[in-house]
């Protein structure tokens, strides 16, 4: 691009100067800023810088010439990306335009000084903070590492409630910023405020399952107390001996277990599904093992469950749990239950009300083992006979059931039957 | 070669437009100061008048500007509508006791009996090559001072609109005219009488994330620095002031909370300038909606503007200047 360079306005009330002297000759080239002439005026005598670099063209006045201000002296082909007339105008016709042939007018000023070099060229290569010095360093929020937050971030946390922890920042240093802010919150109000966490297949399953459970079931619930004092003991005299013997710990459910297998004899409509209008009373008793695992509740069956000892149960019970936590339970494995229990009391609940699994009768949990202050059996206050107190291990034993199959009378029975078997186990 | 559009004016053409039809309109106008008859002023502001108006009402004063105020400041009290023209801010100061130490108190002082409806224009700034002598910028000390008006019009629909509105004002206004938007800034001026009033701040650039504040030449290199950032998607609200003083101080708090971030530019030196009491006032009404400190790009605290090209571009708010600010602003 040629530029043509003009005598510039070199000083206070000077309206012309002599060229004294060319400093570089045509096809020389220049650096902006290098000078091109030695200008004489009757006040001062000085060097013409360049405002542009490249390579100096032709000399439009001679040396020695006397030429006013705004008198086009030389041309220069500017070197490339030095555009001069780059800079981009302000388009609205009220705010106006910056002209670029504006010629001085009076003593100074009223016309633009060769800006456009000096604007054009470092609008291309972006600005380094240094040349910002006015501006000092960068502002930082304080304590890098600590959340700072700004007057407008707190407030508006304030104003919504909202934990700005939750904020991952986008400003400098992490900083959370308003925008930041305003995201988050119309993220959030387009969801009511509500995280939505699609169900995994397992859940759905259970879902599924426990639908139809609660639409076809009429389901009543029962409880007994039982006082497993008697049970605890002998857990407590056998079970390192057991563990030793048998290669499993010994807990309290295979203990519950047999009881209920034992009841279930006694008890057959337990061990039944109803199936349109008709009893279907199973001989072949497969219990369900409720096991909590990290993906929700799964209910590991233990077939023909009465033909197993107490040690059996107990590799059963712990073979099973392995399984399901290891998620490598085969569908067969939770397949055809006939009969469930629940160990509630592992998770520290004293009452529950279970829904019963399809194609079942009932659902028995075994609550946690708890010390309570009891009259015990056997020590009624008759007539004058003193009152006493026992602290006892008690249970309870929780029965939800199928109401089409059986009533509250079959339902007591059996778990009275539960009831007497935990506890007349002897220490 | 830029093509004239229709209406379009140079802010030189709207200042001497606004003066000829006040002048027209109401015969106690009159104009003051150096060369301002024959010679039709060193920028031309006057050019014509005293042939229109007559040497009664076009008065070429002496090389002395405390004079020219007092003179004038005298005129208003006795019922003319003067305009004095001091010729560069730089030599305003003889004229500060005349301008400060009374005209500013005349209406405070006699409780409101007495008006000096009196403007001042008076040319200033840099970026001209004016050196030590022709560069200043003025305006802080008379933003300090109640009792004047302080006008700074950046184009030239806002400078006629705003120099009618001085003229027509009952007390004293301080018109600053920068000297290089003069012929440097052309825009549309309506044929149409309007009067455009003082004391209301404009947006010139709509924008959602920066409050971009800035007045006079510098408030273009802002617009410039607005359009450029809005590529890399900053959006930048221009705000002109138009009138320093009184600030439009609503127009301000209604931007920055919508963005949350400020950058002031001026021209003039940073210490105890325009944008810091802009700083402050945004600091006390508006402090929750700041999401970042308050920055200022101005003039470096020199006594005045160097005579060495390249020191005056360095002294100089540039629009590449401002670009970075406003790029590190909205990092922030």
């Amino acid at each position: 691009m040629k530029v043509t360079v003009e005598l510039p306005q070199v000083g206070e009330s000077v309206v012309e100067g002599i060229i004294a002297r060319w400093l570089k000759q045509p096809g020389e080239t220049v650096r902006q800023y290098e000078s091109l002439a030695e200008v004489v005026t009757d006040k001062v005598t000085m060097e013409l810088p360049s405002p542009v670099s490249g390579t100096v063209l032709r000399f439009l006045v001679e040396e020695g010439a006397k030429v006013s201000v705004g008198t086009p002296i030389l041309e220069i082909e500017a070197r490339e990306g030095e555009d001069i007339a780059a800079a981009p105008l302000p388009p609205s016709a009220f705010v106006g335009q910056l002209m670029e042939d504006v010629r001085p007018v009076g003593p100074t000023g009223g016309g633009p000084v060769e800006e456009a070099a000096e604007v054009a060229a470092p609008m291309e290569r972006g600005i380094e903070a240094s040349e910002l010095s006015i501006l000092g360093e960068t502002p930082q929020p304080t304590k890098p590492g600590q959340p700072w937050y700004s007057p407008a971030v707190r407030r508006l946390a304030r104003e919504h409630g909202i934990d700005l922890r939750q904020i991952s920042g986008t400003g400098i240093g992490g900083r959370v910023t308003k925008e930041d802010v305003l995201a988050f919150l119309s993220r959030m109000g387009a969801r009511d405020e509500e995280e939505r966490i699609p169900a995994s297949p397992i859940r759905r399953l259970i879902a599924e399952n426990m639908i139809r459970s609660a639409r076809e079931i009429p389901q009543a619930w029962a409880m007994v107390e039982a006082d497993v004092t008697g049970l605890v003991r002998y857990r407590e005299r056998i079970k390192e001996e057991f563990q030793k013997r048998e290669g499993v710990r010994l807990t309290y459910l295979p203990f519950v277990l047999q009881a209920v297998i034992e009841a279930l004899k006694e008890h057959p409509l337990l061990n039944a599904r109803w199936e349109e209008g008709t009893i279907v009373v199973r001989r072949r008793l497969h219990i369900g093992v409720a096991v909590a695992t990290e993906n929700g509740l799964v209910v590991p069956v233990i077939r023909d469950a009465d033909r197993l000892s107490l040690a059996g149960l107990a590799r059963a019970v712990q073979e099973l749990t392995e399984r399901a936590r290891q998620n490598r339970l085969t569908l067969d494995d939770v397949r055809g239950g006939t009969f469930t229990v629940n160990n509630t009391g592992a998770l520290g609940v004293v009452l529950s009300r279970p829904i019963v699994p399809p194609d079942q009768a009932g659902i028995l949990t075994m609550e946690a083992i708890t010390r309570r202050l009891v009259v015990p059996d056997g020590d009624e206050p008759s007539l004058g006979a003193p009152l006493t107190l026992a602290v006892r291990f008690m249970m309870n034993l929780c029965l939800s059931f199928d109401h089409r199959i059986l009533d509250g009378a079959e339902a007591a029975a059996f778990l009275r039957a539960v009831k007497h078997r935990l506890e007349t186990i002897a220490p | 070669m830029h093509e004239r559009a229709m209406g379009e004016k140079s802010v030189i053409e709207a200042i001497r437009d606004a003066m000829r039809e006040e002048m027209r309109r109401d015969e106690r106008v009159v104009v003051l100061g150096e060369d301002v008859g024959a010679r039709g002023g060193v920028f031309l502001a006057t050019q014509g008048f005293v042939e229109e108006f007559g040497e009664g009402r076009v008065i070429d004063t002496p090389l002395a500007e405390a004079s020219i105020a007092g003179i004038a400041l005298g005129a208003a009290l006795k019922g003319l509508r003067p305009i004095a023209e001091i010729q560069f801010a730089d030599f305003a100061w003889p004229a500060f006791n005349q301008l400060l130490g009374e005209a500013a108190r005349a209406c405070y002082g006699s409780n409101g009996q007495v008006r000096v409806p009196l403007v001042v224009r008076i040319p200033y700034g840099g970026g001209i090559r004016g050196g030590l002598y022709h560069s200043q910028n003025v305006e802080a000390y008379f933003f300090h001072t109640p009792g004047v008006k302080v006008v700074a019009p950046a184009t030239p629909y806002d400078a006629k609109g705003l120099l009618k509105a001085a003229i027509r004002d009952d007390n004293p206004v301080i018109f600053l005219e920068h000297k290089k938007t003069y012929r440097l800034v052309r825009g549309y001026v309506p044929d149409e009488e309007y009067v455009v009033p003082i004391g209301k701040a404009d947006v010139k650039h709509r924008g959602s994330q920066i409050t971009l504040v800035s007045y006079g030449l510098v408030l273009h290199y802002c617009l410039q620095a607005a359009r450029t950032v809005a590529q890399d998607g900053i959006s930048v609200e221009v705000v002109d002031l138009r009138t320093l003083r009184p600030l439009d101080r609503e127009t301000l708090f209604d931007s920055v909370r919508k963005t949350g971030k400020v950058l002031i530019v001026h021209e003039d030196n940073l210490t105890g300038g325009v944008g810091a009491e802009i700083a402050a006032l945004l600091a006390e009404e508006v402090f929750e909606y700041l999401d970042a400190p308050i920055l200022r790009l101005c003039g470096p605290d020199v006594p005045t503007m160097p005579f060495a090209p390249t020191l005056e571009d360095a002294y100089m708010p540039t629009t590449e200047k401002i670009v970075g600010a406003l790029r590190r602003l909205a990092a922030y």
